[in-house]
């Protein structure tokens, strides 16, 4: 008896030992910074005086929300919803294309996809200040090519005027975006069974009858978790905004996460953690709705 | 583990031997090489094997090569002293530094700007050099300038600067010959060339303008140049008046008047995008052919010789407003010691050897900025003639160009650095009114004053 209890206590501590580290490491290197950078946001958290830091409770909050004419939150909030559906929205639509015509075989299909997939390799940096200087009002490429096929009479100043910098963003995240839906959408097709489509060819279905009941039903799940895993990236993905307006001109193409790089750089810690903690609820409420809705439609199906 | 610990002994024993061997010579040699600290100097060569770390901020690989090239002149000299240089990616540099120095380890000289010397002293972060200035045989000739530098902030002594960036007017010759037009002297000038010159159907413009990052500095040069610096608070802190108790310009008539010219030169002579301009897209605009007339740092005359014809170019000196002053900020950068290196008297040493009059002549003539001692003329004709030269001429003129700056000493600056530039960037796109911005900047160093007293 005495020795089955000594023999149980070895195996537990055993499993203890071996189940600790995949619990300490992610607690010291995500949840320990996690919760200790989301308490600055009810901090006076500023890097210029890291002497005088204090607690102030909803401040920078009230601050994020205060209604004036040099703060842009509300602009901000508002072009994030623009920037991930629209950005969304295409990159999904072209590439679900795309892989669809990669589906078949042609000559040349390898050398195709291995271009198509290019953008996805290079960094969102270099990509953000290449689309800079091709939208670039007085020696960019794209007015060129307008001013050529004369759409329009004289150049454009795409970054520098407020209606059209964010659009420029977006037209440039939807480029570099398209390769990720290909790539993923493109090795679930490869996963559908030849022998559906053959049966349905039988039955007379037409090809529009064959994707809505073949092929977007065995892909399903692969697109939806494509989908929420491409919201959080286009999300907190500020690279691009960042190197080809800075959130600008007059904070017009700003979203939340470039917002904050900018905040970061002002070096007050705390009003960025502010952003951070309302970026974190707003992506934790999304993934819970998100979540229940497709689940349910789920069950109806 | 065994093995690695007898290799690592062996090492060891090699570099102290090594030391041994060359620290005679560099006894010998210390004096030539200008370093009166001997005391510093001869422990440090008798002593045991040091690294110094510097980490630079303002980078780039022409740069580091030169600093490479005179830590290697000191390391011959002091055979037991490493110096590691560091180069951080220039746009994230100071945020490199700023860890760094929150840490409390891994630096002993960090690049200190004069947008970050606040930060830095204020936390205590970089230690006071006088001390080392005191017994430094090189002091007596430092150039005014770089007196006030040194003691910029509260009076003590937290960095030795490595040079200035004094912005100049450069401008197209050919462009101004094919219209008749003379050689611009002042903001007027400018703007009428501006004018004769801009042809948006042949993608020709006056002027390079910033709207973006930095935008508001050439705002309020403009602002200075009206208004004239007799009736500013302090050269460093331009933007409250003498004895105004922390009343600010932004209420003066002069400074309304100035804003509706900044506005007029960029609707009129500028390139629409230009709102978004920053450093890079307006060199690009005057290099390519775009624009004809940009105010920049010197370190621009390198650009304009390696890719513009010797007729397309000239630089002359920073234009005069209606004051009859032209007014500029003497920009500034130099090295800190950390508070908390551990070689306070060895990496002293080798500041001081870095700053040394024969050292930032060859430095600031590399890069391009405006050397710290006196006597640099004379040991390089290159700062009295060609392009250069118009510096010097500006500094025989002391009553017309004159320096101010934004109050960069306070710590609000950091806040209003991001805030700004996005105000200006409404009332050019005409979302805001002149006086909407102008109360805002009023609103904003007043509380300044108000939370922070005078810092000047």
């Amino acid at each position: 008896m005495k020795q089955k209890s000594k023999l149980r206590m070895r195996r537990t501590r055993f499993i203890f030992f071996m189940v600790l580290p995949a619990v300490v490491i992610p607690m010291i290197f995500t949840y320990y910074p996690m919760i200790k950078g989301s308490m600055m946001a009810f901090q006076s958290y500023n890097l210029m005086n890291v002497k005088n830091i204090k607690w102030i409770g909803l401040e920078n909050f009230q601050k994020l929300f205060a209604h004036s004419a040099s703060n842009s939150f509300y602009t901000t909030m508002l072009n994030t919803v623009k920037w991930v559906g629209l950005s969304l929205l295409f990159q999904f639509g072209v590439g679900f294309g795309i892989a669809l015509l990669l589906k078949k075989k042609f000559r040349g299909a390898s050398v195709y996809q291995a271009l198509i997939f290019f953008p996805w390799a290079v960094s969102g940096f270099i990509i953000g200040i290449m689309w800079r200087w091709m939208f670039n009002g007085t020696s960019g490429v794209i007015n060129d090519i307008l001013m050529k096929i004369h759409l329009i009479s004289q150049p454009v100043g795409w970054l520098a005027d407020k209606g059209t910098a964010l659009y420029s963003c977006i037209a440039a995240n939807i480029w570099y975006g398209i390769p990720y839906f290909t790539i993923m959408i493109t090795a679930a097709l490869r996963g559908v069974s030849e022998d559906l489509y053959e049966a349905a060819d039988v039955d007379g279905a037409s090809p529009l009858q064959k994707f809505t009941n073949i092929t977007v039903p065995c892909i399903r799940s692969v697109l939806l978790l494509t989908v929420l895993l491409r919201v959080i990236w286009i999300f907190n993905f500020p690279d691009l905004i960042y190197s080809m307006t800075q959130g600008g001109p007059a904070g017009s193409s700003n979203i939340v996460t470039s917002y904050m790089m900018q905040l970061v750089q002002s070096l007050d810690y705390g009003l960025a953690s502010a952003v951070g903690v309302l970026c974190i609820l707003f992506l934790v409420t999304f993934v819970i709705v998100y979540m229940s809705i497709t689940k349910y439609a789920q069950e109806e199906a | 583990m065994k093995k690695r610990r007898i290799a690592a002994m062996a090492l060891a024993a090699v570099m102290l031997t090594g030391c041994g061997g060359g620290g005679g010579t560099a006894d010998t040699q210390a004096p030539a090489a200008g370093g009166k600290d001997a005391a510093a100097t001869q422990e440090a060569a008798a002593g045991e094997a040091i690294t110094i770390t510097m980490v630079e901020s303002l980078t780039s690989p022409e740069r580091t090569a030169v600093l490479r090239e005179i830590a290697d002149k000191y390391q011959a000299d002091h055979p037991n002293v490493t110096i590691e240089i560091i180069s951080p990616p220039l746009e994230n540099a100071d945020s490199k530094i700023t860890q760094m120095l929150m840490n409390g380890s891994g630096a002993d000289i960090v690049e200190v700007r004069d947008s970050t010397i606040t930060q830095y002293a204020t936390n205590g972060w970089i230690a006071d050099l006088q001390q080392y200035i005191d017994a430094w045989d090189e002091k007596d000739t430092l150039t005014e300038s770089a007196d006030e530098v040194i003691h910029y902030f509260q009076d003590t002594a937290y960095m030795m600067p490595y040079g200035f960036y004094q912005r100049g007017l450069f401008y197209r010759p050919d462009w101004f010959a094919e219209k008749g037009l003379d050689k611009p002297e002042t903001w007027q000038d400018i703007y009428d060339a501006g004018l004769a010159i801009t042809d948006p159907s042949n993608s020709r413009f006056g002027y390079s303008f910033r709207g973006g990052t930095n935008g508001y500095q050439y705002a309020d040069t403009i602002y200075w140049c009206w208004l004239g610096t007799d009736k500013i608070a302090d050269p460093t802190a331009a933007y409250y008046l003498k004895d105004g108790n922390g009343a600010t310009i932004f209420t003066l008539p002069e400074i309304k008047e100035a804003l509706h010219f900044y506005k007029d030169l960029f609707k009129n002579t500028c390139p629409t995008d230009s709102i978004a301009w920053g450093f890079s897209e307006m060199v690009q605009g005057f290099v390519g052919g775009t624009t004809a007339m940009l105010i920049q740092d010197p370190e621009v005359i390198a650009t304009c010789s390696a890719d513009m014809g010797e007729d397309q170019w000239a630089l002359v000196p920073f234009p005069k407003g209606p004051s009859g002053q032209a007014v500029f900020p003497n920009g500034f950068a130099g090295w800190g010691l950390t508070s908390f290196t551990e070689h306070p008297a060895e990496a002293a040493d080798f500041l001081l050897f870095l700053s040394n009059s024969e050292n930032n002549t060859y430095f600031a003539k590399n890069y391009s900025t405006i050397p710290i001692h006196s006597n640099a003329a004379e040991k390089d004709s290159y700062f009295s003639e060609g392009r250069f030269a118009i510096y010097m001429d500006m500094a025989a003129e002391p009553d017309v160009y004159r320096h101010a700056a934004y109050p960069q000493m306070y710590e609000a600056f950091a806040t209003y650095k991001t805030e700004v530039d996005v105000m200006y960037q409404k009332y050019l796109t005409d979302e805001i009114t002149d006086d909407e911005l102008l109360s805002w900047l009023d609103e904003f160093w007043t509380k300044a004053y108000e939370d922070e007293g005078q810092k000047w």
